[in-house]
């Protein structure tokens, strides 16, 4: 796409191309300013498409009718003169005629939910990850307790006190901690 | 007064057996005056069962589970599944929750159905848990339930009853006893004046390892950890 950033280019080059507009375009989320929209442009006379791709559409081509200054800190500002004025880019309306405000305003809002609803989804998906990752976590806690019951000198302790701490265990360390107590308590009882 | 205590039921498994005990040991620890009846299976014995004040021999078979609940020796009898854990001390109040019920359990609602293996089916939905069971077998009506949802559940087992119009009742539903519960709860006249109730805050007394957080209010009391795969059960060596 050429870089056209005043309006008497812009409607040669209006002129000199055919546009088919995207149904699903929509005012961009940072600025009503811009429509971004799928964009074919084909050279009339060549027939050579130059564009097909997502577009953005600027209200104004204010690009080179602004006023910059630059700052001591280096920092530049720009600003709209207020001679030129904004110019409006012949573009936009057209965009605006064949899509139709409404449509884009409508679509505007359903990709606003629909990005709404996926980041909320995604939010959800994640606490459930983190469930299902507790629950393994308690799963496979509670089979290491059945495994530690199933091994003979602890099966045959009548240590309540130990056998309690090894069931309420929190984690696998302690698990293994209290069960290591009590074997070593009921080697000692056996000798 | 009546008696009151707590039934586990293990068989077909050394899992169930191994789960069993420790259980029991979780329903003391928390209810310092709990009685506990195990049902188990004689070659499963392993010199842990001291940890119940009562042991007693059942077949072994998955219809266990009912026919040690019929057989309870309590008046007040409070079931739990093998595979759940008592981790809270608001289980020593488990018997003065029957509210006027001759029968409690949990439920099986909606917002929980992404846990629950088979939920609906054309006929109806099944909404009664059987994981753990209060009830009270003082009152006669509670005595003849029991016992038919043991004999029903055999006969269901075993393909010698299921209701007539499968398309109502597939018979994918006929490996669940709460179908058989389901059944005499809804379709059985003589128990239209069961009182059944559900837990308050029922999540709480049955509260599944794969359970979404924010089902309960208030803190967990039972622990379940029915999603458990085989393999793990095998390497107990089953």
């Amino acid at each position: 796409m050429p870089d056209i950033r005043n309006e008497i280019d812009m409607n040669k080059f209006m002129s000199e191309h055919a546009f088919l507009f995207g149904k699903s375009a929509f005012f961009h989320d940072e600025s009503p300013e811009i429509i971004v929209c799928k964009c074919k442009i084909t050279n009339i006379n060549t027939g050579k498409v130059i564009h097909d791709d997502t577009y953005e559409v600027h209200a104004f081509l204010n690009d080179y009718l602004v006023h910059s200054e630059v700052h001591e800190d280096h920092s530049v500002t720009k600003s709209p003169s207020d001679n030129l004025g904004l110019k409006t880019n012949p573009l936009w309306y057209r965009v605006l005629k064949d899509i139709g405000k409404d449509n884009i305003t409508k679509f505007t809002e359903e990709r606003r939910k629909r990005h709404a609803s996926k980041t909320n989804k995604k939010e959800i998906d994640k606490i459930r990850e983190q469930q299902k990752g507790r629950s393994k976590k308690l799963e496979e806690l509670f089979t290491a307790k059945l495994e530690v019951f199933n091994i003979d000198a602890i099966k045959n302790s009548k240590n309540k006190i130990l056998r309690g701490k090894i069931r309420r265990s929190q984690t696998i360390y302690e698990l293994n901690a209290y069960t290591t107590i009590l074997l070593m308590e009921e080697m000692k009882l056996a000798n | 007064m009546p008696t009151k205590g707590y039934v586990v039921i293990a068989s077909t498994k050394v899992f169930f057996y191994l789960s069993a005990i420790n259980l029991i040991e979780s329903i003391k620890e928390f209810d310092k005056n709990a009685q506990v009846t195990l049902y188990t299976e004689e070659r499963f014995l392993d010199g842990q069962e001291w940890v119940a004040d009562q042991v007693e021999f059942i077949d072994n078979h998955t219809r266990a589970k009912l026919k040690g609940m019929a057989l309870t020796p309590y008046d007040h009898t409070f079931y739990i599944d093998a595979d759940c854990e008592v981790v809270h001390n608001d289980i020593s109040t488990v018997f003065d929750l029957f509210d006027d019920n001759d029968i409690v359990f949990t439920a099986l609602p909606d917002d929980r159905a992404y846990c629950f293996a088979q939920h609906y089916f054309p006929g109806g939905k099944l909404h009664l848990c059987g994981a753990v069971c209060l009830y009270d077998m003082t009152k006669p009506i509670v005595r003849e339930f029991m016992n038919d949802w043991y004999d029903l559940t055999v006969e269901q087992y075993a393909g010698r009853w299921w209701p007539e119009d499968i398309n109502l009742y597939p018979k994918n539903l006929s490996r669940w006893d709460q179908f058989s519960l389901w059944w005499l709860v809804n379709k059985t006249p003589k128990y239209k004046d069961l009182k059944i109730g559900i837990f308050d805050d029922d999540s709480r007394w049955n509260y599944y390892s794969s359970y979404r957080a924010g089902h309960n209010t208030l803190p967990v009391v039972i622990q379940h950890y029915s999603a458990l795969k085989s393999g793990v059960q095998e390497s107990l060596g089953v």
